[in-house]
């Protein structure tokens, strides 16, 4: 494929607000989990929560659109001159002409469960300041975004859990070789609700400490919310400094179950060789990789069946999930990101919080931050359904 | 312009089961009731998941087998994009119901369901299918994105697309918020090049205005149907299809523009 551009990227998490805060965290080894402190959940886990989103509503015209979920996309784009880029971006090709591509698990779910306590005791119905379309609704982000940026593009919402907001990039692209936009914004957005708290707990998912992938005691995932976002051209229309591009993405489906990845990683290793193909590189090119690396037994065991798969056990592999958090809908961004940070600062982080390797795990874990030339780096995504997602970026030239 | 061909069609909504049924109403040669059936079972989903199994994920792996079988399309050939306004509110409510309780005693077949692409992971797992799959909505149109969608996979990656929408009645809570009472899916398999089960030619254009309703002619009842569920809005096209009419339907967007379908009927 055509390598696209990210001309502009920018990402708050746990780690911080925008690209400086998150190189350096990750510069300094610094991971933003930290002891459940979340509404009232009496979950003992570790969470990634992004500071002050209680302090930022939604006001004005948007304001019904007001939820945890659109307050942290509305602080993500207030970082990096993101929304600058994005009005330049409109003079060049037209508000219409610019996608938008937005990944989501659970949109504004917290809403809903909060208005579950607020029900009318006689009929049930849900409380009259219950906003359905503008918080809850799945699609609920986009037009928030769409409506913030004033695009006028095609628009939607990719909901494929863990994978979807690495899926937005494949769909951009598509849509940008289709023709039916020029250039396209993408992203993410997941923020901490209550249903994958005790959701993931009661699949018994999550651990009670930080995150620890590819450890051999490594016992479950730290929740995380992210939001992010890329605005993604062709080359030679765009108008960056950045000059990381997206070479390839790859998808798959595992076929094998709802919450557990299919055990000889065959689903997941499709993924990244269909990411390969399309960006014509072989294994071997490919100077890092970005795990999905959840820290869950079995898909860290899966992935690295895959790997060494595809890859071989020469290849630097880390997750950055002890950082930030299994952000869930926004990991793909989040780990995009990331990984574009890391290319542009030769950073090849290590795995956070990994004590002791799991012997079993026979792939190229790397435990201390080093820094090396890189030039492509493939990151991965998987969600529940077995819905995974494979994506490799470079430097441009 | 792009361009796809239409191959199968596999349909339940209230008064219509399956295409043979469907494709008499629409053409006229038997009358349409309203009449809502009870959720279909998705048989090809294996038994000890099926019991746990949602409803949005029932009718929308029942209308997938129907529209392969029709197209007599190999599933794992076919990438699979579905698309949902409401995704399943059921488990929302279910899930929502216990965290509104004291203990939150959350159920973790409810929490799988609750994703929104339960549907495609079971047609998926169902299938043997480790092709890509996409799940994506947009408010009520839907379906018209998921077409953008699926059209954009066929084009740029030469790949037959298996499309599937569909939405389920509301639970009551939900009865204020834009509530739909009835079940409709709707699934279409979609090729890059013309076959000899090919049943239409549909021409997709995003175009840069507002259609605020589709003008088409379609029997008011099945009209009613469009209006009062998002996912049956690919009924226009195949009523279309049905009458071997060519026609452009053009499928509200955004408040800035509309995706056109022109319908093309193959022999």
């Amino acid at each position: 494929m055509e390598p696209l551009i990210l001309t502009q990227f920018t990402l708050t998490s746990a780690l911080g607000r925008g690209l400086s805060d998150v190189a350096r965290m990750l510069e300094n080894q610094k991971s933003g989990l930290h002891p459940c402190d979340f509404e009232y959940v009496n979950l003992d886990t570790y969470i990634g929560r992004v500071n002050g989103i209680e302090q930022a509503p939604v006001v004005g015209q948007l304001k019904k659109f007001d939820c945890r979920n659109n307050r942290l996309a509305q602080l993500a784009l207030q970082q990096d001159n993101f929304k600058e880029a994005v009005e330049d971006a409109k003079k060049r090709y037209g508000s219409d002409r610019i996608g938008l591509f937005i990944g989501t698990s659970t949109s504004g779910l917290l809403t809903t469960e909060l208005a579950y306590r607020n029900r009318d005791p006689v009929t049930g119905d849900l409380p009259e300041d219950f906003h359905y379309l503008e918080t809850q609704d799945n699609f609920s982000v986009a037009t928030f975004v769409q409506r913030l940026l004033k695009l006028d593009g095609p628009a939607m919402v990719l909901s494929t859990a863990c994978s979807s907001s690495a899926k937005v990039f494949a769909e951009a692209s598509r849509f940008i070789q289709s023709g039916f936009c020029d250039a396209a914004v993408v992203g993410g957005t997941d923020s901490l609700c209550l249903t994958t708290l005790y959701g993931f707990s009661s699949l018994e998912l999550v651990s009670s400490q930080p995150c620890r992938p590819g450890d051999k005691d490594r016992d479950g995932l730290s929740i995380g919310e992210s939001s992010g976002f890329a605005l993604l051209e062709k080359p030679g229309n765009a108008q960056s400094t950045n000059q990381i591009a997206l070479y390839g993405y790859g998808e798959s489906a595992d076929a094998y179950h709802m919450t557990t990845p299919r055990p000889d990683g065959s689903g997941m290793a499709q993924s990244m060789r269909s990411a390969l193909q399309r960006a014509g590189l072989s294994a071997d090119q490919i100077s890092y990789i970005n795990l999905h690396g959840t820290a869950t037994p079995t898909n860290d065991l899966a992935e690295d069946k895959a790997i060494l798969d595809v890859f071989g056990s020469a290849t630097p592999c880390s997750s950055t999930k002890g950082w930030t958090g299994h952000t869930l809908g926004a990991s793909g961004i989040t780990e995009a990101v990331i990984s574009a940070i890391c290319l542009k600062d030769r950073l090849i982080p290590g795995s956070l919080n990994t004590q002791t390797p799991d012997p079993d795990l026979k792939a190229n874990i790397v435990l201390q931050n080093r820094s090396a030339e890189l030039s492509f780096v493939l990151s991965n995504s998987f969600g529940f359904g077995g819905n995974n997602c494979s994506l490799i970026f470079g430097a441009y030239s | 312009m792009t361009t796809v061909y239409l191959d199968g069609i596999g349909i339940e909504a209230p008064g219509l089961s399956g295409w043979e049924n469907t494709v008499a109403i629409l053409r006229g040669n038997n009358s349409y009731y309203f009449e809502k059936a009870p959720r279909p079972t998705a048989t090809l989903i294996p038994e000890n998941e099926r019991r746990r199994a949602c409803d949005t994920v029932h009718l929308a792996v029942h209308v997938a087998e129907q529209a392969v079988n029709h197209a007599q399309a190999d599933p794992h050939a076919l990438t699979s994009v579905f698309g949902s306004f409401r995704g399943d509110l059921k488990v929302i409510h279910h899930l929502c119901s216990s965290l509104a309780l004291p203990d939150r005693p959350v159920s973790p077949t409810q929490f799988h369901n609750s994703v929104f692409n339960s549907p495609a992971a079971h047609w998926s797992i169902a299938t043997q299918s480790m092709g890509p799959s996409t799940s994506l909505c947009h408010a009520e149109s839907s379906f018209a994105a998921a077409l953008l969608s699926a059209v954009a996979c066929s084009a740029s990656e030469n790949q037959g697309v298996l499309l599937v929408v569909y939405d389920v009645e509301s639970p009551k809570p939900f009865h204020k918020q834009h509530a739909i009472d009835f079940n409709c899916g709707i699934a279409l398999v979609l090729m890059p090049v013309k076959t000899a089960n090919s049943l239409a030619q549909l021409s997709v254009q995003l175009r840069p205005h507002k259609s605020t309703e589709m003008d088409i002619e379609l029997n008011p009842d099945l009209k009613k149907l469009i209006k009062n569920n998002p996912s049956a809005q690919p009924l226009a096209i195949l009523s279309a299809v049905a009458k071997k009419e060519k026609c452009e339907i053009p499928l509200p967007f955004s408040d800035t523009s509309t995706v056109a379908v022109e319908v093309q009927p193959c022999n």
